[in-house]
This record gives C-alpha cells, sequence and structure tokens, in this order.
C-alpha cells in the first residue's frame, strides 16, 4: 500500500470488507458460504461478485456514482476488483468523512483517498470498479 | 581331483539364477528395499531411516527431511509452524475464505495428520485457534471428523466450540 492512511483497530478474522462495509463487525460475509455458514443477504445470488456486492447495497438504497471523493453529507461504497481477472477484491466505504476499510483478517484502516489500496500487489487490491452513494439521513 | 558335475545344456547359470523365478523376484526386492530410504509420507515432510544418506533437515524439491526417529514431534511441530506462517502469509488481506482453503499450505496442514500421532495434531491447532482465533474449523471438521459448531453459530461461538470440544476430549487445557 502506498498512500496515507491509519489503523483504526486490530486485526481480526471476525469479520471482513463486506461485512464492515455492510456495518456488521460480528460476522464474516461470504457469497459461497460454505455450506451456509457465514453471512450473506438471502435476497442476493449466493456468489461473491462485484456485481452481487453491488446489489447489496443498491437493495439497501445506493445508487452508482463516478464521483470517487469523499462527499460530505454522502455514504458511498467503492468496489474494487483484481486487475488480472477482474473478480471482486474489496470494498471500501465513507462516512462523508473519510474511507474505511477492513483489510481481508486485518485492521480496519482509514484512508482519504481510494487509490491507497489499488495495485497489484499482496496488500492490494486491483483497481476501483463501482462506486455507489446515498444520501445520509 | 576334484569332480565337478557336467554342465548342463544352455550354458553356466549363475547362483541367482538357479533360483525359482519367483524367489529371485523376492530377492530382488530386498535388496531394493535396503538400497532405498523409508519414505513415509512423499508429499512432504518427508521421514527417512538412518541408513539414508540425506543429512537430517535436508530438503528435497521444498520438502523438509526428517530422520524417521529423530523428533518426529519436534519435526511435526515445526513443519506445521511453518505452513501456518506461510498461510497466515498470504491470506492476511484476503476477503474470501473459500479461497483461503485452497491455499496450498492450509492443504499441507490437513496432510499433517498423517503423520500425527494421538491428538498432536489437534493439540496443535487447538492450540493456534486460541492464541490467534482464524479460520481453522474446516481443517479441524477434515481431521477430526466432527464438527461442534452449529449452523447459527457466528466467528467467536465457533471459536468457542472447537476450545470447548478440545478441553472435553482432553486435548488441550482449561
Amino acid at each position: 500500500m502506498s498512500g496515507t492512511f491509519e489503523p483504526a483497530s486490530k486485526a481480526t478474522a471476525r469479520y471482513n470488507c463486506i461485512a464492515f462495509a455492510a456495518g456488521d463487525e460480528r460476522h464474516w460475509w461470504e457469497g459461497e458460504g460454505n455450506g451456509g455458514r457465514y453471512s450473506w443477504p438471502s435476497r442476493i445470488r449466493r456468489v461473491t461478485t462485484v456485481e452481487t456486492v453491488c446489489e447489496i447495497f443498491v437493495s439497501e438504497g445506493f445508487v452508482e456514482t463516478q464521483n470517487c471523493e469523499i462527499e460530505p453529507g454522502y455514504e458511498k461504497v467503492a468496489i474494487y476488483a483484481h486487475l488480472d481477472t477482474c473478480e471482486f477484491s474489496h470494498v471500501a466505504r465513507s462516512d462523508g468523512t473519510v474511507w474505511k476499510s477492513k483489510l481481508g483478517k486485518g485492521q480496519d484502516i482509514h484512508h482519504y483517498s481510494l487509490d491507497v489500496l489499488e495495485g497489484d500487489q499482496s496488500d492490494e487490491y486491483g483497481i476501483v470498479e463501482r462506486i455507489l452513494r446515498r444520501r445520509i439521513s | 581331483m576334484l569332480h565337478r558335475p557336467p554342465r548342463r545344456a544352455g550354458g553356466f547359470r549363475s547362483r541367482k539364477a538357479s533360483k525359482p523365478r519367483h524367489l529371485r523376484a523376492r530377492a530382488n526386492q530386498r535388496d531394493r528395499i535396503q538400497a532405498m530410504p523409508i519414505i513415509f509420507n512423499v508429499r512432504g515432510p518427508v521421514f527417512v531411516s538412518e541408513q539414508a544418506p540425506l543429512p537430517s533437515g535436508a530438503a528435497v524439491g521444498g520438502i523438509p527431511v526428517f530422520r524417521a526417529n529423530a523428533g518426529r514431534s519436534e519435526a511435526l511441530r515445526k513443519a506445521f509452524r511453518e505452513q501456518v506462517e506461510q498461510w497466515k502469509s498470504d491470506t492476511q488481506h484476503w476477503s474470501s475464505v473459500t479461497k483461503m482453503l485452497a491455499h496450498p499450505s492450509y492443504l499441507r496442514i490437513i496432510g499433517l495428520a498423517r503423520l500425527s500421532t494421538g491428538y498432536e495434531i489437534e493439540r496443535l491447532l487447538l492450540q493456534e485457534l486460541e492464541a490467534e482465533p482464524d479460520h481453522w474449523f474446516d481443517a479441524l471438521v477434515a481431521i477430526t471428523g466432527e464438527n461442534p459448531v452449529k449452523p447459527d453459530y457466528d466467528f467467536d461461538s465457533s471459536v468457542d466450540a472447537w476450545l470447548n470440544w478440545g478441553r472435553q476430549k482432553g486435548i488441550v487445557s482449561n
């Protein structure tokens, strides 16, 4: 990773980036589910892809946007995909003040731009594929 | 003058050749076994007999080689530790448990069960689970054939279920 970020929690394998972006810090969210053990919205197809992760947030009132900047007054999610396979790799969320990411089984971090996590190194997540937002109520 | 029996038709025959075919095959096999190191597991680690020329701690194709009768438990612990560290390092930033379970080191850890006696590998996994909780549940199910985790358990409950299982079995202490 390069750029500015700061750790915001201890590392834990309890939850992953999708759970964290959805506001759940007690469960690991994964479509494939390993026999249903992991959490996943029942209304969404049980496979973890850029499309299905997008659907999770669309169903929560998010709409797509091209604006990748932090916008006061808007919650946002940014969905990343691997550069080589275009498969889902990560999702970050913003509360209108900062981007927040759960790094796999690692820490949560706060970061001020999305490109901090872009790249093809082992601790990077490819490229931002989709951005969605909803107004903070 | 030494009496020699007449030479048989077909020319000279060696001592080995004078034996019946099935006994010759058995003798050849015995010779081959004595010449080869005893391989317990070709998927690694490899345990070799004292007669084998490889020194302890050597590696063959990246697979660690250990003496069969020299610190087998220590060898198992070392191999376990190495695979755990590799798995954790490689998968730390991954968001998919499905991918993590397919990592070669995770599969090698399950494979170490074949080298384990008693509950050695289970103890190592449960100690690791307690020290640094991670997604070891599938490995434990694969190795033990048991599953104390209920479908509605979350991560913390699953960790507790396995540690309680280990305590009930006497594998780990309270």
